[in-house]
Parts: structure tokens; sequence; C-alpha cells
């Protein structure tokens, strides 16, 4: 059996999601010092994701588990690496932790190491099981939805930011963690803008997961209905 | 002051790691397209990332430990686009001639 670049893409991305996953538990179990270590093979992630966009240049049969592989990537380093170096440093975690700073970083992280491991795996299955070989697995709904999903989880992630700054800043550093200070960060206009946006990016986020289904379910259909307009014609 | 404290550790974080992205993207990128000055530009960003590291290690809130541990981190990201390229491009060679 060959093995082609999409196939090392894929097994470097599922063997780094165990390796990440081990390590980020490792780092929440032993706090003191391995956090600051983690990002490392999230960084060394990326370089492999940049290499293999700029040596191959993105030349593929499966383009969604593709793009979905590079968000992987880059999506764990800004939700596991930036947002949990900004804020899981024992010192600022003492401030930090059960705000919407923890949250920020929870849902970048996740979507970023997890969720889209898991679609560019669904996609790829999908290109081996339905799609038969020499066709070309792409189209219109998964972009809008791959645009969509990303777009609306960066919103939140930003909206969750800006309360849990305010939190962490309000409640926790200056007004010391009482119920009234918990009341005043409620009600701070900061905070109050940010659950705005975070609704909105939320509705984008629920509607581009729409669009995603919608793909994922008909998109070997589509696929084998437009090779065989391609023939007929 | 404890608020301000945390503010700036917080933004000093966000900053080291995120050039320490865009210097490993940029790097990459350079190297994989042959563009000299992209590679250039990539070294700017490593720059960037090791001031704001030392924006944390000069924090008087941190004790002796932490600062050795972000001052190793803050010379490790220097290092480690131009190793995981070596280490990508033998990988590469090997992984995709090969016939399992």
């Amino acid at each position: 059996m060959s093995v082609g670049w999409l196939e090392v893409v894929v097994a470097t991305l599922f063997l780094s999601v165990v390796v990440s996953l081990v390590l980020a538990r490792g780092r929440h179990w032993l706090e003191p010092g391995f956090w600051k270590v983690a990002a490392i093979p999230l960084l060394a992630m990326v370089v492999h994701a940049v290499y293999d966009a700029g040596v191959h240049k993105l030349q593929t049969v499966n383009r969604p588990a593709l793009f979905w592989a590079f968000a992987q990537a880059f999506g764990n380093l800004f939700g596991a690496g930036v947002w949990g170096f900004m804020h899981t440093l024992p010192q600022i975690n003492l401030y930090s932790h059960g705000t919407q700073m923890a949250a920020a970083h929870g849902h970048l992280a996740f979507f970023g190491a997890y969720v889209s491991a898991n679609l560019a795996l669904f996609y790829y299955i999908l290109g081996k099981t339905r799609v038969k070989e020499g066709y070309i697995l792409n189209g219109v709904p998964w972009k809008i939805a791959y645009v969509g999903l990303i777009v609306g989880i960066f919103g939140m992630t930003a909206a969750l930011t800006v309360a849990g700054f305010t939190q962490t800043m309000i409640e926790r550093a200056t007004l010391g963690s009482t119920w009234e200070a918990y009341i005043q960060a409620q009600m701070h206009p900061w905070m109050e803008e940010a659950f705005k946006w975070r609704l909105f990016f939320g509705v984008v986020f629920i509607l581009s997961y729409l669009v995603l289904l919608y793909d994922l379910i008909t998109a070997g259909k589509r696929v084998e209905q437009l090779k065989e307009a391609q023939l007929a014609g | 002051m404890l608020a301000e404290t945390i503010y700036k550790l917080m933004l000093y974080g966000f900053l080291m790691v995120s050039f320490a992205c865009f210097y490993a993207i940029l790097y990459t990128l350079g190297k994989a397209i042959r563009l000299p000055y992209l590679q250039k530009l990539s070294y700017s960003f490593g720059v960037l990332q090791f001031l704001s590291g030392l924006g944390m290690v000069t924090s008087d809130y941190l004790d002796l430990l932490w600062r050795a541990i972000i001052l190793f981190s803050t010379f490790a990201y220097l290092f480690i686009p131009p190793i995981m390229w070596r280490v990508v491009t033998a990988f590469h060679e090997r992984g995709t001639s090969k016939t399992l």
C-alpha cells in the first residue's frame, strides 16, 4: 500500500491529538512548571501544517479533510497554546480560574484540538467510503460550514475573553471575590456587551453546524451525481 | 496594583505565544515556498516573542523557579521552527517515498 501525503497528515494529526491530550492532562495534574512547555508540540504541529500547505500547494483529492487538519493545528495552538499560556500560570489562574476566561480557553482549545480533528477524520473516512476513487471531495457547503464555524468559535472566544477579563480584574483582583464584587462584575458594561456578542456568534456557529451536517450527510451522493452529470454531458 | 500586575502578565503571555506562532508560520512558509524575505521577517517575530517572555521574567510578582521556567521556554521557542523544519522534511522524505 503506498502512503500519500494526506495519509501522513491525518496520521500525524491523530498522533498529535493523543500526545497533546496526554500533555494537556499532565499539565492539569502536574500544574507546577509543565504548562510552559506544553505549547511547544503545538507550535511544532503548526510548522508541519504550514510545510504541507507550502510544499504540496494544497493539491489533494479531499479538501475538507485537509482544511480541517489545518484548522486543528492552528486552533489547537491558539486555543490551548495562546489562551492557555495567557492565564494558566498559577499566580494568574488564582484570579482567573472559573471565570469566563477559562470558558474562552476551553471553547477554543476543544474546538481546535478535538472538534477539528474529528471533522478531519470524518471527511477522510467519507472520502474513503462514500466517494469512489478518482472523485474529488469538494463543494460549496463544507466551505460555508468551515468559515462559519471558525468565525463563530473565534467570536465566542473573543466575547468570553472580554467577559473573563472583566471578572478577573474587577471581581477577583480588585474587589476581592465577594458576593458584592460578583454582582458588580456581572453588571459591568463589558460583561453585558460580551454576553450579547457571545449569543450572536453562538447563533452563527449553530447555523454553520447545520450546514456541516447537511454536507456530511449528502457529500458522497452529490459527488457521484456531479460525476454522472459530467459523464452524461 | 495587583490587577495591573495580573493584566501585564496575561498580556505578555498572550503576546509571547502569539509572536512564537507568527514566527513559526512565516519561517516555515518562507522556507516551503522559497521566499527568503518571509524567513527574515519571521526572525523579527522571534525577537518580539523573546522580548515578551522577558516581560514576564522581569516581573517581581513571580519567584525564581517560575522565572527560570519561562526563560527556558522563551529560548526553546526560538529554536522550535528551525528544528521542526529539519524533522518534518526528513520525515516526509522517508514517509512519502516508502512503500508499505
